[in-house]
């Protein structure tokens, strides 16, 4: 902790890493996110059959 | 707890960047089964069609079957009637065969009495001309005889005259008083020559044409020769017939007749007979 008292980062790597994980992480969801409207075309809805 | 993040997230996008796209394939499953469809109803309908061309094709068949069979059955009756047509025609083949048989056995008689007929001919005109010399001989002879009486005649004149001329130069010279004298002649007078017997219906007369006038014929026989009326003699130029003569008049030494079935005009000295 600082001494005005707002906590510091141990390390400034793990912090780098948590980034690129949460980057990691938001890429793939922005990735199936796009990949479900481009083959589906939607998100939640599950495709049901038209006859 | 960082890198199993990671881990995760690169399953996840394995798995979904390789996971098959069911929209495609259900877009592409349906426009095949429209297609299948489409193409469903169109082999449906040509299904129809050919079935209706197929009843209607049918149909004719079986009116071209109805019209074949009539016609089989008329052709099967002309065939009968052909057949016995044919039998009948084959018996009369039979019967003309015989009967063909039975003409040139005919022909063949007729051939071979025609060949003695010929024969007999042959002999008859021989004899003609044979009777026909003796008939000039005889002729000949007559004319000769007439002569020789006609000379006789004239003979037994002049000895008449000569016996008056002689009987009255005896009655001159025994004067006025003297018996008068006759004398008998020691050969008795021979009574006049008449004409022999009227020879009978069936003898053969032959003569000789003496004048041909328009439409009668005279010839050199009489009735002292047996001519008589409605006689038909046959008139030859040596072996050639002439034509036929009809007597209408008949005097003693001579006849006169319509000629008939003229092939030739007659002339005079045609020769006449009775036989043919």
């Amino acid at each position: 902790m600082s001494p005005n008292g707002r906590r510091t980062a141990f390390n400034n790597l793990y912090t780098a890493i948590l980034a690129l994980v949460t980057g990691v992480v938001i890429a793939t969801a922005v990735f199936v996110t796009v990949k479900c409207l481009v083959d589906y075309g939607t998100i939640f809805k599950i495709v049901e059959a038209v006859r | 707890m960082s890198l199993f993040s990671i881990w995760l997230c690169a399953s996840v996008v394995t798995y979904v960047s390789t996971a098959n796209n069911y929209r495609v394939m259900f877009d592409e499953e349906k426009s095949l089964n429209n297609t299948l469809v489409a193409e469903n109803t169109s082999l449906q309908r040509r299904f129809n069609e050919k079935t209706a061309l197929m009843k209607e094709l049918e149909a004719k068949l079986n009116d071209r079957i109805q019209l074949l069979e009539d016609e089989k059955s008329k052709l099967d009756v002309e065939l009968k009637n052909a057949r016995r047509t044919s039998l009948d025609y084959q018996s009369r083949v039979n019967s003309w065969a015989g009967v063909l048989t039975s003409f040139e056995r005919t022909i063949a008689n007729l051939e071979q009495s025609l060949n003695l007929t010929q024969e007999q001919l042959s002999n008859a005109h021989a004899d003609n001309i044979k009777d026909r010399k003796e008939l000039n001989e005889i002729t000949a002879s007559l004319y000769e005889k007439i002569v020789q009486m006609q000379s006789l005649e004239a003979d037994r004149r002049r000895l008449l005259e000569a016996k008056l001329s002689l009987e009255e130069q005896i009655n001159q010279l025994l004067g006025p008083d003297g018996e008068v004298v006759s004398f008998e002649p020691v050969t008795p007078e021979l009574d006049v020559a008449r004409p022999a017997s009227a020879i009978g219906a069936g003898a053969d007369l032959k003569g000789l044409i003496t004048e041909v006038g328009k439409s009668l014929v005279s010839i050199s026989l009489g009735s002292d020769d047996g001519v008589k009326k409605n006689m038909v003699f046959q008139v030859f130029r040596g072996d050639e017939f002439i034509c036929q003569i009809v007597v209408t008049n008949v005097d003693t030494s001579k006849a006169a007749g319509v000629p008939e079935l003229v092939q030739q005009s007659p002339r005079v000295g045609d020769y006449v007979t009775t036989r043919l």
